[in-house]
């Protein structure tokens, strides 16, 4: 029976796998056109290209104006214009002078090499705007057909893409299933929301209940949570606001920085239990947060009569300096936003060998 | 779930007009009443007198083409019409005052939702206005399809970097994925984008010249004219790197569509997801509790008698949750008395609240609770953080109990025990697992 269940589970691996390969492969054959097609785009109006160029839609959209653009390539009597080298004047070189803003020359204007005097014709009376407008105009007709095909694949794509993330997500889900402890950030929870939903954890544990937004437990919880552990203190850290205007102290009244936790314990409807014995700081510590925040905190017996810290008169200490930060570099590029004091760092970097030094671990 | 707005008429007041007298009694009778969970604030913070504003009463919808009734229509990525309206967006206050939707539920979704937004988009639009992180001669030069991450067209934007300064772009926290940014001409910011790529080893950040990255719009008419440029710029673009004169940059750039580019937001990757889920919610979880703050009969899923672990600490004791003998389980354990009442409360509450001041091991009590309830039943377990750290510093305390069943979504573990068990490092091993075996088969 085990034997057939590890069977079917191979079995639907290799389904899973193949179906990803060759959604891959398909993914990787559009994402080819595409990127073929996104070069030609970006390419710059040609004379002619293989992938039409400013010829083919003059001829197609206006033909009045290819028309302009002609030379006869040779007068009655077989003579060519040319240019330097003795290379044949072309279309193309007029419709290099035409986008360079330039008038048409004068040898071409007339006959025997050009039936139409051009010059007075509306298409060379352009100006270099003009000219750019239909330049992009042109463009823009010349791309529509690419532009098409170019989203036709792209929408395919994404289709795809979709599916691959199903299949994906349907592999987390299997592994998910074997969970027993799911761990996230609150950031994380609720980009995995789906996921997360799907396996439908009964039991959610926050910590740091004191410190998150409202919104950011109830994004973590599904309709199935049976059983909400927040752990927190809302007499430490608030969560942090962006926006002092949403906190309570600007006293606006929006107070986003009462955490759910914080609300709750307020509420006083609500039964809550606080903790009271510390196991960390020695009672000097301890006093202070006591007379301040914790009149009912008690010191675990572990913390009582530890040694004086050796090199020093007291065994709490407030050191104050009046060096200021560092001022900001001449340019910060990357526009960041840190500060520093060296001095305080190299103080803190000695002070941490003096008490090295003095044999504390 | 349906939203249920209370008809009030508000007057439409030109600026605003601060006021210290309580709203609700001088103009707006008709007001939704205030939620139950609004009424108490901590003393020290009742004190404080709180001074709302006549514009606070107006109710949301029709201040720009991104402002509704209902918050669901939001669009969570900001348009730049909302950015620049200088009208005060609507937001619940916390006393319920101007609230607009009766059933509290929903008012509680709204709050949360208007609130946690306003929060990202204050200082988006504070980095509009002062221009602070701005990148010069940004122009759009192609189109990329995105890697794994991403699965749309975006447009690739280059920036220029006049000055030679190096920029450690590992470290750097500048262009996050996710992250806003407005492009701006002749100092109007004209379109609002979203970065879609950010990859360092291929060259995105790197690239020769300045940074290029990958950027999506939300909004059509930014798409197409972004579309429209694309093949003006690439190929000057191309031009434009292999000059070295000054000059010549400068000719070659009036040439093409180039804006100035401000990151107006380097946290918003971190909102969206919440605000999403926030929209996809159809109710509240914990209703009773959280929206009325009322106590649930609850019917437990743990046998009336849980065994605490099998450790020096616990010796396996039997701790009977529905007849609670306080001196049995100080006498037979190491728990204080605080420990143990808060197992207790955390055992026999649908939803417990754990106060612990600094040093009262709030974590101990966390992963205690887990493996009690592991050891006593068939139940998950999510475990939600605020940091990466205290999340795998969790999960490892668990790890050293035996532990093995644990995964951890979401990647950045800086623990190299818990990265192990991150869902995409599992999916990798797993698949390849199965390769494995299916070639045994054969």
């Amino acid at each position: 029976m085990r034997q057939e269940k590890s069977l079917n589970l191979t079995f639907s691996y290799c389904l899973l796998k193949r179906s990803f390969s060759s959604i891959d492969a398909e993914l990787h054959k559009l994402r080819e056109g595409i990127e073929r097609q996104a070069k030609i785009m970006a390419q710059p109006l040609a004379w002619e290209s293989p992938f039409g160029g400013a010829k083919s839609i003059l001829y197609d959209e206006h033909p009045s104006f290819l028309e302009q653009l002609h030379i006869e390539s040779e007068d009655s009597g077989g003579f060519q214009v040319v240019k330097k080298k003795n290379q044949q004047w072309k279309e193309s070189d007029l419709w290099d002078l035409w986008r360079k803003g330039r008038k048409c020359p004068k040898f071409l204007q007339n006959p025997p090499f050009n039936k139409h005097k051009l010059d007075s014709f509306e298409f060379w009376k352009m100006n270099q705007v003009e000219r750019d407008l239909l330049v992009s105009k042109l463009r823009k007709e010349l791309l529509w057909e690419t532009r098409r095909e170019l989203f036709d694949d792209v929408g395919r794509y994404e289709e795809l893409f979709k599916e691959k993330k199903l299949i994906l997500q349907e592999k987390y889900s299997n592994i998910l299933k074997d969970a027993k402890v799911i761990g996230a950030t609150t950031t994380g929870a609720a980009q995995y929301r789906e996921l997360l939903a799907e396996k439908a954890a009964g039991v959610v544990i926050v910590e740091e209940a004191g410190e998150v937004f409202e919104s950011h437990v109830l994004s973590a919880l599904t309709p199935q949570s049976k059983h909400c552990i927040l752990i927190g203190d809302h007499l430490q850290l608030p969560p942090k606001a962006e926006s002092y205007k949403l906190t309570c102290s600007s006293k606006m009244g929006y107070n986003i920085d009462i955490s759910l936790f914080e609300r709750l314990i307020l509420s006083k409807t609500l039964p809550s239990t606080m903790l009271a014995v510390q196991h960390r700081m020695r009672p000097e510590f301890s006093e202070i947060i006591r007379m301040q925040t914790y009149p009912s905190l008690k010191d675990h017996h572990s913390v009582l009569n530890r040694p004086n810290v050796r090199g020093v008169t007291h065994n709490i200490l407030f050191l104050n300096h009046h060096v200021k930060e560092d001022g900001k570099q001449s340019f910060d590029f990357d526009h960041q936003k840190t500060k520093s004091n060296s001095y305080e760092a190299s103080l803190v970097v000695e002070l941490a060998r003096f008490f090295l030094l003095q044999g504390c671990k | 779930m349906s939203l249920i707005i209370t008809s009030f008429c508000v007057p439409n007041f030109d600026a605003d007009i601060r006021g210290s007298m309580p709203l609700h009694s001088l103009l707006f009778p008709a007001i939704a009443p205030p939620t139950q969970h609004c009424k108490t604030i901590d003393e020290s913070k009742s004190r404080n007198e709180v001074t709302t504003w006549v514009t606070d009463m107006i109710k949301p919808g029709g201040r720009h083409n991104n402002d509704f009734l209902n918050f669901r229509d939001v669009s969570i990525v900001p348009t730049l019409e909302e950015l620049e309206c200088d009208k005060r967006p609507y937001l619940p206050l916390y006393s319920g005052e101007n609230a607009v939707i009766i059933d509290k539920t929903s008012r509680l979704l709204d709050s949360n939702f208007r609130l946690l937004r306003e929060d990202a988009l204050h200082s988006m639009r504070e980095s509009l206005n002062n221009r602070e992180k701005v990148w010069q001669d940004a122009r759009i030069i192609g189109m990329y399809l995105g890697d794994k991450r991403n699965d749309s067209l975006s447009f690739v934007l280059k920036c220029e970097m006049r000055v030679k300064s190096k920029i450690d772009w590992e470290r750097s926290k500048a262009f996050p994925l996710g992250g806003i940014i407005a492009l701006c001409k002749d100092g109007n910011p004209i379109r609002i984008g979203v970065i879609t790529i950010r990859r360092i080893e291929g060259k995105w950040l790197k690239s020769r010249g300045g940074p290029r990255i990958g950027i999506s719009f939300e909004e059509e008419v930014a798409f197409e004219e972004s579309f429209s440029e694309v093949a003006q710029n690439s190929s000057l673009n191309e031009s434009l790197v292999n000059a070295d004169d000054t000059n010549k940059r400068k000719i070659i750039l009036s040439n093409m569509e180039i804006y100035d580019l401000i990151e107006i937001s380097r946290s918003f990757f971190s909102y969206r997801p919440v605000l999403t889920s926030l929209q996809d919610m159809e109710g509240v979880p914990f209703e009773d509790e959280f929206v009325h703050c009322q106590t649930n009969d609850w019917a437990s899923y743990l046998p009336p008698c849980v065994c605490l672990p099998d450790t020096e600490h616990f010796k396996k004791f039997r701790c009977n949750l529905s007849e609670w003998n306080e001196r049995e389980i100080l006498s037979s354990t190491t728990l204080d008395e605080s420990q143990a009442r808060a197992v207790h409360h955390a055992l026999t509450n649908r939803v417990a609240l754990v106060q612990g001041p600094p040093g009262c091991g709030k974590s101990f009590i966390g992963a205690l609770l887990a493996r009690i309830i592991r050891d006593n039943s068939n139940e998950s377990i999510l475990c939600v953080c605020y940091t990466n750290h205290a999340l795998d510093q969790f999960l490892e305390h668990l790890y050293e109990n035996g532990e093995r069943k644990i995964v951890r979504v979401g990647g950045r573990s800086k623990s190299s025990l818990i990265s192990k068990f991150s869902l995409r490092e599992l999916a990798r091993t797993k698949t390849d697992l199965g390769r494995d075996s299916s070639r045994r088969i054969r």
